[in-house]
């Protein structure tokens, strides 16, 4: 018996919400972490100390550069998650902070003598508590799955990427590939 | 794509760069002023008074605990617990010479988070998480403190930076304070019997 087939703009439109979706929650989380790193880099200077992979003694201005550089790399990759400019980069930048947030997490979970607090966004726990422990390597693997929504299926339609490649379209005719051209913006790179 | 996402960091560095400069205070991460040393402790190999070294602890009897005498000790029942004169690293002070500096009436400030704060602390202790020196709730709180009196600031113990931390924005205010840092941390202080107070 031959199986209904499913309309290609269906399937773009599913996937269309689940990168909206994931975009939202993302970009939102991403940027009110960075509101809250921002409104106390100090505070942010320390826990980037505390994990002790940087040593304070020889690399301080590291630690400074770093605590003003990563919180402005969330905003600006939440914010650019949020509209649905340059998609699949900001996910990129995001799931590469993330990355690096595990690996320092590890760091600190795998050594007893370090007591550090997470910081990940400012004063407040989201759903772990404030204390390094496995709860927030886990969530950042959990973003780290959601991410590559918006990584791999691009903006869609509802995203500014989405709108510039429809108009694109209406000038020069669809585009050919399987981002249905709503993701072609962002990878003309 | 990977053109886009350095300049998605590229931005975000300039705006960086541009909080970094417009910012008021600058960020601290290390204390500037000479940290006081405990007893034994002293880091000029030629400095044999411990007295020159720490000026609250003038007693030599206290500075090398293995020559105390249990029979004039006056700390002899909280001495019967090796944590109380456990070794502690550079710049910091034991038990022993916190507790003195206690009896002395320095004021002791708890660098951990609220809610451990509010489930017990060091009797009399204010909370002094560094964020309250960072996000400036806490600056009326400093101003208050005695200045002629030392100051003693304690966390978890071991390896916890926090006590650091308050200590290094403490000393941004320049309020002329005398600030140690206790070695070891409360719930030693709570298993030594020294005197807590608090809802746990």
């Amino acid at each position: 018996m031959k199986q209904p087939e499913i309309p290609t703009h269906a399937i773009s439109l599913a996937a269309s919400v689940m990168s909206l979706g994931a975009r939202l929650l993302l970009g939102g989380m991403f940027c009110f972490a960075a509101f809250k790193k921002l409104g106390d880099p100090q505070q942010f200077a320390f826990a980037i100390k505390g994990f002790k992979i940087i040593p304070v003694e020889t690399a301080e201005p590291l630690i400074v550069v770093l605590a003003f550089v990563t919180p402005w790399t969330e905003m600006i990759a939440g914010l650019a998650l949020i509209v649905g400019l340059w998609t699949r980069s900001a996910a990129l930048v995001i799931a590469t902070l993330l990355l690096a947030f595990i690996g320092a997490l590890i760091h600190v979970i795998a050594d007893p003598n370090i007591q550090a607090s997470c910081s990940c966004f400012g004063d407040l726990s989201l759903v772990c508590g404030e204390e390094v422990g496995w709860c927030q390597v886990i969530r950042n693997v959990v973003l780290l799955g959601l991410i590559a929504v918006p990584l791999l299926l691009g903006g869609g339609k509802f995203s500014i990427d989405g709108l510039v490649t429809a108009a694109k379209e209406s000038i020069h005719g669809p585009a050919l590939g399987l981002g249905q051209g709503a993701d072609q913006f962002d990878s003309d790179d | 794509m990977i053109t886009r996402a350095l300049a998605i960091v590229a931005v975000a560095g300039v705006l960086a760069s541009a909080h970094m400069v417009l910012r008021d205070t600058p960020i601290r991460l290390t204390r500037q002023a000479a940290q006081p040393v405990g007893p034994g402790q002293a880091t000029d190999p030629a400095t044999t008074d411990p007295v020159d070294t720490n000026p609250v602890d003038s007693d030599p009897v206290d500075t090398d605990p293995s020559v105390t005498d249990p029979a004039t000790d006056p700390y002899a029942s909280y001495a019967a617990n090796p944590l109380f004169d456990e070794p502690v690293r550079d710049g910091h002070i034991t038990m022993r010479e916190g507790y003195r500096l206690f009896e002395e009436g320095a004021t002791f400030l708890d660098a951990r988070h609220d809610y451990e704060y509010e489930a017990g602390h060091i009797a009399g202790a204010i909370w002094m998480e560094a964020s309250r020196l960072s996000d400036g709730s806490g600056i009326p709180d400093a101003y208050a403190i005695d200045a002629s009196m030392p100051v003693v600031i304690y966390c978890v113990g071991g390896d916890c930076d926090s006590s650091e931390n308050t200590a290094v924005l403490l000393e941004a205010l320049e309020l002329g304070f005398e600030i140690y840092i206790l070695g070891k941390g409360y719930d030693d202080w709570v298993s030594v019997g020294l005197p807590v107070e608090g809802e746990g």
